[in-house]
């Protein structure tokens, strides 16, 4: 099984790296302009994805085991590139201030993207470790990149501080779950954790449970899981917007997709998920709550998308605990068309990539004019821009999840997957903050189309900037009206009977414990 | 791909191009509209000969519980209705080429009517109802936006409002109806042999005992489609939901108050749109789901009565009105009337056929008023036309088809389908016969005094002296409706719509005892008479006067429901608007918005007050809540 045969699954990951190192000393040596560069970034995006693509999603390990390949990761691999590819676009043609050493803000993208990509694919705790590692500290650069600026350079320094912290817990975690198992392969973890509750009684092994708690610590940082949020507004705000935007959709799927493979690859089984699940349970409500009420004071646009970010984490994260096998309820049949909580976690995500970057855009261009945009400097947009005026609206409104756009069905989902599995008391805190979150999504709506604008000079909008404003427009609506694009898009890729690991935790012979914590109380 | 899907994409593709870009340039929308409505009319064509089958339907929607498929019906019903519409359509586009010649936007127009004829085409073709009633908004939008075409004008505007307000009144009702179907049936298809079998599912005994006991009810909330368990009361209750759809669309009597405003749109509009087609899709939706509908017979009862009601109101109105686009409104209410007062009373083909004829010469109607108004450069008052018979003779000549044609002449298309209804109605109680024989009358008199008005007599304005006959493009869909307007009732009833009752599982529908043979104690005869009755009265009283020797107020101001329903609305609106004020400052803003305002302000406020630097802070919040996860987890349980 674990042969180099299978190295061609890396192939993506190593193109982009290469690729990026090329482009670095061609920078070097050779004049290239910002436009060149991105597009031959581009181009090394594209055939990365064409390289995924190419893939089937029978699962397998590679790389010695440090990896494994399936639908899941197929899927992942190609939302990040996906996310690279609009982030490049953006960096060069949308945002034309940030130019000073352009090339690096084009190319560091690559770099993360390949971390993500590995992230995506890991089935080892320390290559889990590494990628993240990529992944953060190209974007503690990126953040900082306006270094001229006084918020930029603060939410430089906040995200790095927190950024390592955030990396002490989760490699200390690891150290914990290594120590007592003896081993950091996901695929062996499950049996090694086994083997120790055999010595205690079945009862889970404290040392383990502590692991597991101080590796969530580490992952709700990326994910901006409440309390692990604090940096998120800040940097949101501080950082230029496709980063934002990259760190809001990409940064965010890596930590879920970490997650996943960590909660419910490895500790998914009884005795664990009453560690976790009560754990993310309190995360993700404590993260909707937060989020959403939060958000409704806020003036600052993109302050107030860092805090719908947080709320959106929330959602996110009642989906995958209503992935957990562990928990019974109405369970569907194992059809292909299953809908199960990783199919809305993926859906979830699809949906907030159009409406993020949609809305990113958006205010790229507004804030080309007008630095540190407020609500009140998007009065009477409707008739200086109708086109702007118009996306920023679909993507608010997709993202509080009103009907027919594409962020409804992602809530619905999510909806759908928590009431089948019983989880009650989130489906009420899930609710109710779908509902809060509509009023400061409405807010910026009001102020575009019924406030008088302060300067009537129309707002022109490029030829590109606008073809994709109106692509992604028409996604975000036909997504969330022909619902069923959203499954198919979804399904093939995740259902792929994801995570090999899993069918190794299925069997645990220990005789159930109760389970207890929020998840299970009704 | 299967041709079938043309008649959807077509238009849709040219209504996109003319939004997206084309609407600039009003020859290239033209063409795109045009040419959408030609590949439309071609498709329905090849389809209707059967050359093209039904496409097979992709899912669009399939959560647990409830899968809605993109998909088409295509049996006699929905062909013959597909070839009105495409076919009046096509004409229609055709007119409007010259009618708007001179209107700089009309390039949004025809955009416009490609959204309509998208919309409207996806209605008839509809598998279902969750399909069928987002191409019912669809329509409404259209014709939100072509009412309200000219949006310069105040009253166009308002006019575009009042519809669109009336129809989201009335579609709340059919959204409710159409819930409560699902709810039932466990099901949303309007396929004929799917409802053929809940018709048979739901006439089992227990079905139309009471409700035992809500606890099935409750159970039924999780799983639909347990049939058994429900009362006939729920069933009446989904009728009558389902019916409002159809208040709202066909404009029956108590919201039909938007048709007759809606005639500020455009005259081609007004003969596709409110007149042609989308008014009488609310029949069609009924004649549809005909089957669920005679699982009551109280909601029948009352759809009858109200189809019955507008009728004669509407037709009673029309007798004292002045504007030449107004009168054919209320004469197309009175006709919806009739054709729901069809279905009411057990005849679903005739109403289907008198939809068919009624479209063909109502928009010959329209279209000729269109002409009329043309020549006289927008003029619509009947006593400032006159003498106009010979001037403009084209227009003449088809205006008076269409008006012989409606009043119900025969051998025209209209006596055939208004005699079987008529049939229809004495068979289901003889009040409504005699109402529809006075409506005929009513209607014989009012488009006489119309045609007897505008195109008789001595002219009575300078406009009219001089008139100009309109442009071929305009005349040619005249005499092709005039033609169809005099041959349509031989042939439609007998190869269309009679072939899909009878292929139907109708024949479990008519064991109640209604027969479909004419009794013999009537005889077309009787209204006949009144309609000649109607005609020479009206001619005696109306050539050659200079002004109108009837004056019955109370129909000239609609029987005050205009004036009753401003009333009414301005104080429901000031007590409504005062109850929202004291729910909004006392309850939204003071205690939700407020209450969270000040916990999200003071965690804000926590968050700003370390934002100069205080770094630690978040470090510290950060291992904190890290600390305290892991205790509660751990430990405190």
């Amino acid at each position: 099984m674990l042969s180099s045969a299978y190295v061609p699954y890396l192939a993506p990951e190593m193109l982009l790296t290469v690729w990026a190192m090329l482009l670095l000393l061609a920078d070097a040596f050779l004049s290239l302009t910002p436009r060149a560069m991105a597009a031959l970034s581009l181009a090394g995006i594209l055939s990365a994805t064409l390289l995924t693509l190419g893939f089937n999603t029978t699962p397998l390990l590679y790389w010695g085991g440090l990896c494994s390949w399936d639908g899941a990761a197929k899927f992942y691999h190609v939302f990040f590139l996906a996310v690279a590819a609009l982030v490049t676009w953006m960096a060069d043609d949308v945002q034309k201030p940030v130019r000073s050493g352009a090339s690096e803000f084009i190319i560091l993208p690559l770099f993360t993207t390949a971390g993500l990509m590995l992230l995506s694919s890991a089935n080892d705790f320390m290559l889990l470790f590494v990628a993240l590692e990529l992944v953060t500290i190209s974007f503690y650069i990126l953040v900082a990149y306006q270094r001229r600026s006084v918020i930029a350079l603060e939410a430089g320094v906040k995200y790095l501080i927190l950024g390592a912290l955030s990396s002490a817990f989760l490699v200390m975690g690891v150290a914990y779950i290594f120590g007592l198992t003896g081993t950091t392969l996901f695929t062996s973890t499950t049996p090694g954790v086994d083997s120790i509750a055999n010595h205690f009684h079945n009862d889970f092994p404290v040392g383990v449970a502590f692991g597991l708690l101080l590796v969530l610590t580490g992952i709700g940082f990326k994910i901006a899981m409440v309390p692990f949020h604090s940096w998120a507004p800040d940097v949101y705000e501080g950082a230029p917007n496709s980063i934002t935007a990259f760190l809001s959709v990409g940064s965010k799927a890596g930590g879920l997709i970490m997650l996943i493979r960590v909660v419910l690859g490895v500790f998914d089984h009884s005795t664990a998920a009453a560690i976790w699940i009560p754990a993310l349970s309190i995360g993700a409500i404590l993260s909707l709550i937060l989020g959403n009420l939060a958000a409704i004071p806020q003036r600052n646009l993109k302050r107030l998308l860092g805090y719908s970010s947080i709320g959106h984490s929330g959602f996110i994260l009642v989906a995958i605990i209503a992935a957990s096998a562990t928990l019974t309820g109405t369970a569907y049949t194992q059809s292909p068309n299953d809908l199960t909580g990783q199919v809305a976690v993926a859906a979830y995500l699809v949906t907030y990539l159009l409406a993020t970057f949609t809305a990113f855009i958006v205010l790229a261009v507004l804030e080309r004019r007008l630095p540190g945009l407020e609500i009140h400097h998007l009065a009477g947009l409707s008739q200086r821009s109708p086109l702007l005026a118009a996306a920023f609206a679909l993507s608010l409104i997709s993202m509080a999840g009103v009907p027919p756009m594409s962020g409804f069905i992602a809530k619905f989902y999510v909806v759908l997957v928590a009431w089948n599995k019983g989880l009650y008391t989130l489906l009420g805190f899930t609710i109710f903050a779908a509902v809060a979150a509509l009023y400061y999504y409405l807010g910026p709506i009001k102020t575009m189309y019924w406030s008088e604008p302060l300067d009537e000079a129309p707002i022109r909008v490029e030829r590109t900037t606008r073809h994709v404003l109106v692509i992604l427009m028409i996604l975000l609506v036909l997504t969330g009206f022909w619902a069923q694009s959203i499954s198919i898009l979804v399904h093939n890729a995740v259902i792929g009977k994801g995570v090999p690991a899993a069918s190794a935790v299925a069997v645990n012979k220990e005789p159930r414990r109760k389970q207890r914590g929020i998840a299970d109380s009704e | 791909m299967d041709l079938a899907w043309f008649l959807l994409l077509a238009p849709l593709a040219a209504s996109i191009a003319i939004l997206l870009n084309l609407h600039r340039k009003p020859n290239y929308a033209i063409g795109a509209s045009v040419g959408s409505a030609s590949v439309c009319f071609l498709t329905a064509l090849a389809v209707a000969t059967g050359a093209v089958k039904a496409p097979t339907p992709f899912e669009w929607i399939s959560v647990p519980g409830l899968t809605v498929d993109i998909g088409m019906i295509l049996d006699p019903l929905s062909k013959g209705m597909l070839l009105v519409v495409t076919g009046v359509g096509l004409l229609v586009h055709i007119f409007s080429i010259g009618y708007m010649a001179h209107d700089p936007s009309r390039g949004r127009f025809f955009g416009g009517l490609s959204i309509f004829m998208f919309s409207m085409t996806g209605i008839v073709l509809a598998d279902n109802l969750i399909m069928l009633f987002l191409f019912w908004e669809g329509v409404g939008l259209s014709s939100y936006l072509l009412i309200g075409f000219w949006y310069e004008k105040e009253s166009a505007a308002q006019a575009a409002n009042k519809a669109f307000v009336c129809n989201r009144i009335a579609d709340f009702g059919f959204m409710l109806g159409i819930i409560t179907f699902w709810w039932i049936m466990g099901t949303v298809s309007v396929d004929p042999q799917i409802l053929g079998q809940c018709y048979a599912k739901a006439s089992m005994p227990q079905f139309s005992s009471t409700l035992q006991e809500w606890g099935a009810a409750q159970t039924l909330i999780l799983h639909p489609g347990g049939i058994s368990a429900h009362s006939a009361e729920l069933v009446t209750l989904m009728v009558v939901a389902l019916f409002c759809g159809c208040i709202g669309k066909s404009a029956m009597f108590p919201l039909h108050v938007w048709l007759p405003d809606a005639m500020e749109g455009p005259t081609p509009v007004s003969a596709l749109i409110h007149a042609a087609t989308m008014v009488a899709a609310g029949v069609y939706m009924l004649c549809r789901i005909y089957p669920i509908l005679a699982l009551s017979q109280a909601g029948m009862f009352l759809i009858a009565c109200t189809g019955c009601f507008t009728a004669i109101f509407a037709a009673l109105i029309a007798v004292q009105q002045n504007d030449i686009k107004r009168i054919l409104a209320y004469s197309t209410l009175s006709q919806l009337g009739y054709m729901v007062m069809a279905v009411g009373c057990g005849g679903p083909d005739a109403a289907m056929f008198h939809l068919t004829t009624h479209a063909f010469f109502k928009a010959l109607l329209f279209l000729a008023a269109g002409s009329v108004i043309h020549a006289l450069h927008e003029e619509q008052d009947i006593w400032k036309m006159g003498g106009l018979w010979n001037k403009i003779p084209l227009t003449f000549w088809t205006f008076a088809i269409g008006m012989i044609a409606l009043s119900g002449v025969p051998p025209f298309a209209g006596f055939f389908s208004k005699d079987y209804i008529l049939t229809v109605a004495y068979t289901y109680g003889h009040g409504f016969y005699w109402v529809g024989v006075v409506t005929a009358f009513l209607t014989a008199f009012y488009m006489t005094r119309l045609v007897a008005v505008a195109f008789f007599g001595p002219p009575r304005t300078d406009a009219a002296k001089h008139p100009h006959e309109s442009p071929p493009v305009m005349t040619v869909p005249l005499v092709i409706l005039a033609v169809l307007s005099v041959i349509g009732g031989w042939g439609v009833y007998e190869f269309g719509i009679q072939s899909y009752y009878h292929n139907w599982s109708l024949d479990v529908l008519r064991d109640d005892g209604i027969s479909y043979q004419a009794p013999a104690e009537i005889s077309s005869a009787v209204p006949s008479g009144f309609v000649f009755f109607g005609i020479l009265l009206s001619a005696f009283l109306y050539v050659n006067t200079a002004s109108d020797p009837l004056n019955i107020p109370v129909l000239a101001r609609k029987f005050y429901i205009d004036e009753f329903y401003d009333n009414v609305l301005v104080v429901l609106q000031q007590i409504c608007a005062n109850i929202v004020a004291w729910f909004d400052s006392w309850i939204l803003e003071g205690l939700i918005l407020r209450g969270a305002a000040y916990l999200s302000a003071g965690l804000g406020e926590l968050l700003r007050l370390f934002q100069t630097g205080s770094l630690q802070t978040y470090a510290y919040i950060f291992t904190l809540g890290g600390g305290i996860l892991i205790y509660i987890t751990l430990f405190a349980h």
